[in-house]
């Protein structure tokens, strides 16, 4: 049997089939490198900024249940593939609801608890505003009332001479 | 000066005006707490929705309509959820070539962990992940395993908030059948 050499064009795409075939396994690779390894610090920031979404009002850093660990490892991964904080955030939002934000989804009954604080602010706000209001006008009618009781004690001095002096009048006539 | 606008009397509709926002606010609160705590549904139209699963379909319950439906909520790290997997899988294996379809909801969970369970106990039955635990909301789910039996007719028969056996599930599942 005789072997037949290669021709080159074949060699030329065995070649060029070897290179993409590298290139595609080492492109994540190189780019997961580029991207580096999240710190510890990076991640606890990230896992700073979220809550447990099984947990009562528990942060993400301070959780230690299964998927909080679940979490943090993958924070750190998307934080490795070049994902920002924001992106890994509303990923998470995506994944367990708003809660994992830390705050009531702006739905339904949960409105309140964003309106309640506003309003009651606004009305402890209007009720010291009238009080304060209804204080500085309460200053002049006390000055009125002095005045009418000025007026009113002059009239009864004057209603008293008057009597004095008829009192006068009628003793000197006896005398 | 009329009687209306004396001191006294902007006191007092002062203080009903405050004592009627205190008790709309009480009243609020109380409505919040009660739809809060309206508990799980365990009997009734079973609430409609649709699932994006793993394998990259979707699923709707309401066009399940003509089918028994378990409808099955589960988490990779809940270690009840795992007691039950090979019993849910097994049951769907002797019922999927009849009006029976099995549906796993993941719920609070990570992709990749609920991918290496699903593979781990070999389900084969439609899964998918509660994005924004929205399914999660309309059962009222507050932990998992939580198994919902729904008929032919789209009404909630049996709520089951513990693992199941296969046998169990068997007894839900063949009286419906027969419905």
């Amino acid at each position: 049997m005789m072997l037949l050499p290669k021709p080159r064009s074949h060699r030329f795409l065995t070649l060029l089939m070897l290179a993409l075939i590298l290139s595609s396994i080492a492109t994540p690779l190189v780019t997961t490198v580029l991207a580096g390894t999240p710190t510890p610090s990076e991640v606890e920031a990230v896992a700073r900024t979220l809550y447990c979404p099984l947990c009562v009002g528990e942060r993400l850093d301070a959780c230690e249940i299964p998927l909080c660990m679940d979490m943090k490892k993958e924070i750190a991964k998307q934080l490795a593939e070049g994902k920002t904080p924001e992106e890994i955030r509303q990923y998470f939002v995506a994944q367990y609801g708003p809660i994992v934000l830390g705050e009531p989804p702006k739905k339904g009954f949960n409105w309140l608890a964003w309106i309640i604080p506003f309003v009651a602010l606004l009305g402890a706000g209007g009720y010291v505003f009238l009080r304060i209001r209804q204080w500085s006008r309460g200053a002049p009618q006390a000055e009125t009332v002095t005045s009418e009781r000025t007026i009113r004690e002059e009239e009864t001095d004057e209603l008293l001479d008057e009597y004095a002096r008829q009192v006068e009048r009628e003793l000197s006539q006896w005398e | 000066m009329s009687a209306q606008n004396t001191p006294q009397s902007r006191t007092s509709r002062t203080t009903i005006i405050v004592f009627a926002l205190v008790l709309l606010f009480i009243g609020l609160l109380t409505a919040g707490l009660l739809m809060r705590h309206k508990g799980r549904p365990e009997k009734g139209p079973a609430p409609d929705f649709t699932l994006q699963l793993f394998d990259g379909g979707t699923i709707r319950l309401s066009d399940l309509r003509g089918k028994v439906v378990v409808v099955n909520f589960w988490a990779s790290w809940c270690q009840p959820c795992k007691d039950e997997a090979r019993d849910l899988e097994e049951v769907w294996q002797k019922y999927k070539d009849r009006d029976v379809v099995f549906i796993g909801i993941n719920w609070s969970d990570t992709e990749s962990k609920a991918r290496a369970y699903l593979k781990a106990y070999g389900i084969t039955y439609p899964n998918g992940p509660d994005l924004g635990r929205r399914i999660g909301q309309k059962y009222r789910i507050r932990g998992v395993p939580e198994t919902f039996i729904i008929d032919k007719q789209g009404n909630v028969r049996a709520a089951i908030i513990r693992p199941m056996s296969a046998d169990e599930l068997i007894g839900y599942i063949e009286p419906l059948l027969g419905e």
